[in-house]
């Protein structure tokens, strides 16, 4: 009936963009501040290219912004797109406390013998 | 009740110790009247007619929620596992999340465990390896370092 929110399917390409490992090691390393892409390749065994396919998805996702500085193009962190993903999380587990809550109250008003 | 694939590395939802047996916990899990009378919680309303349960593999499980405000938001599930009176797992086919409701009886009553996990099926060996709690709890940690350092 109702479409879903674009928000639905970003917060779909995040979780999936953190999936890799390679790629969750680059938003580690960005949480400490900007860095370029030679930068982030240092402590990978990976080339320049392949740093930058992960920069790209990660881009592409909305978690990393990359911004025009003369020759460098530094990397930075979303914050509020990675705060977007633990809200969401939080979102759920407070929906399913909520759901529980009622679930309790739900069994508690059933008579003793009969679940009916 | 062994031997079985677990979402080992999923996200917990929650988890709740309730005083009623396994049994009578599954059956308002899979039932459409005490479906209605629970499943908004405090934050909605489901009219009763709008739950529609097919409590098999490949089922369908749908309900309407009726929001403070009025909104209404249909919902769609899918019956990934039915294991009478342990395990259900729901899949949403709209957003691809998988929920996981575990029954366990404890004491006198039952334990339900909830798990979730919002991956495309295609990465669910990798994740399930790498652990969404894991990443979870990280991201926490990066966006509260990241609050000190970024402005935007």
């Amino acid at each position: 009936m109702t479409t879903a929110p674009p928000v639905e399917d970003d917060l779909d390409a995040a979780f999936a963009a953190l999936s890799d490992r390679t790629r969750r090691a680059i938003i580690s390393r960005l949480a400490r501040g900007e860095a370029t892409v030679g930068e982030l390749a240092a402590p990978f065994d990976l080339t320049h290219q392949a740093i930058s396919r992960h920069i790209g998805i990660l881009r592409r996702c909305g978690l990393v912004r990359q911004r025009v500085d003369g020759q460098r193009r530094p990397c930075r962190l979303d914050a509020d797109r990675m705060q977007e993903l633990i809200g969401w999380i939080s979102e759920q587990q407070r929906e399913w406390e909520s759901r529980l809550d009622g679930l309790e109250r739900h069994l508690a008003s059933l008579p003793q013998e009969s679940p009916r | 009740m062994t031997g079985r694939v677990t979402l080992d590395g999923d996200q917990l939802i929650a988890t709740r110790h309730l005083d009623a047996e396994p049994a009578l916990v599954w059956e308002v899990f899979t039932s459409p009247a005490h479906l209605a009378a629970f499943w908004g919680g405090d934050h909605a309303t489901v009219p009763p007619e709008s739950v529609a349960v097919d409590l098999r593999v490949g089922g369908v499980f749908e309900l309407e929620t009726v929001g403070a405000d009025g909104s209404r938001h249909p919902l769609r599930f899918r019956y990934e596992v039915v294991e009478a009176p342990t395990r259900l797992v729901l899949v949403e086919p709209r957003t691809g999340l998988l929920t996981e409701i575990r029954l366990r009886p404890t004491g006198d009553g039952t334990t339900v465990v909830v798990h979730q996990r919002r991956l495309p099926p295609e990465l669910q060996t990798e994740q399930a390896r790498a652990g969404l709690a894991g990443i979870l709890d990280r991201l926490e940690l990066v966006v509260t370092e990241n609050r000190f350092h970024e402005h935007c």
